[in-house]
């Protein structure tokens, strides 16, 4: 699994996520996205465009990371995940506590907008 | 009615991919719906990772048999350990999170088995755990052969 990531003008984090987001893909990735997601007060965006499967430990990677980044008064949101990938964060109800969004301009606006107030 | 293939694979976290790719490439012979693999695959390899994490307590890896079958209009998939009592099947409530600050992660996996397979059987049987999934599909494969890794 790749991982890369940009930081936008709007002090969204942006973190693209590309290929199998399965055990062996959260192991891959855990250390730097942890890193990433954690430090300081972070407006995540997490681009899932080109994530092609999804499984539980993946799941309870992003959730893990949203909380650390809530604890920091930032935020995590989801971008434009494929139908099979939705279907998965909403038959584990995830979408309905980890904004999920079609565009990133969604995206950024609802990581600033649904944040911890400092 | 068709034969199933069975194959056994180390219980090992790498061999999840491998065990995935064997289940696609049964699939894509057969001309299975793709709702019908991913949902199978995700199931497989969440049946399978929870054997691996949690089904023994000596770290070695136990060996992990699947077996796929074809049925009218659906697909079985069988998957066979020798680990501790489990039964996937049971009921267990997912709990309801209002914010992610709530949430828990612990059994997702088994309710995306409860989710997305037909339906779920589970036997205990010579000291073996054996979980059957049935999920619907448009075409069925066509398996005959039985390999073994």
């Amino acid at each position: 699994m790749e991982l890369t990531y940009a930081d936008l003008d709007n002090g969204v984090r942006k973190i693209d996520l590309k290929g199998r987001f399965d055990i062996e893909g959260a192991t891959a990735i855990d250390l730097k996205f942890t890193t990433l997601a954690t430090v300081q007060r972070a407006f995540l965006v997490i681009d899932l465009t080109h994530v092609d499967f999804i499984a539980s430990l993946a799941i309870a990677t992003l959730v893990r990371s949203a909380k650390a980044a809530r604890l920091r008064k930032g935020n995590l949101v989801l971008l434009n995940p494929q139908p099979n990938v939705a279907q998965v964060l909403a038959a584990t109800r995830i979408d309905q506590v980890l904004p999920v969004c079609a565009t990133l301009d969604q995206a950024c606006a609802s990581v600033l907008a649904d944040s911890p107030r400092t | 009615m068709i034969g199933p293939t069975s194959r056994v694979f180390a219980g090992t976290i790498g061999e999840l991919r491998p065990m995935s790719d064997w289940f696609r490439g049964l699939a894509a012979t057969a001309g299975l719906d793709p709702d019908t693999v991913w949902q199978a695959e995700l199931c497989l390899n969440e049946a399978a990772s929870n054997i691996i994490q949690y089904g023994h307590d000596d770290g070695a890896p136990h060996p992990i048999t699947v077996e796929i079958e074809s049925l009218e209009r659906a697909v079985r998939m069988t998957v066979i350990d020798d680990g501790r009592p489990f039964n996937p099947a049971e009921p267990r409530e997912l709990p309801t999170a209002r914010t992610i600050e709530d949430a828990r992660v612990g059994g997702l996996g088994l309710h995306l088995i409860r989710s997305f397979a037909r339906d779920v059987r589970y036997r205990r049987d010579a000291d073996r755990n054996v979980l059957v999934l049935t999920f619907a599909g448009t075409q069925t494969p066509d398996c005959h052969t039985n390999t073994r890794a």
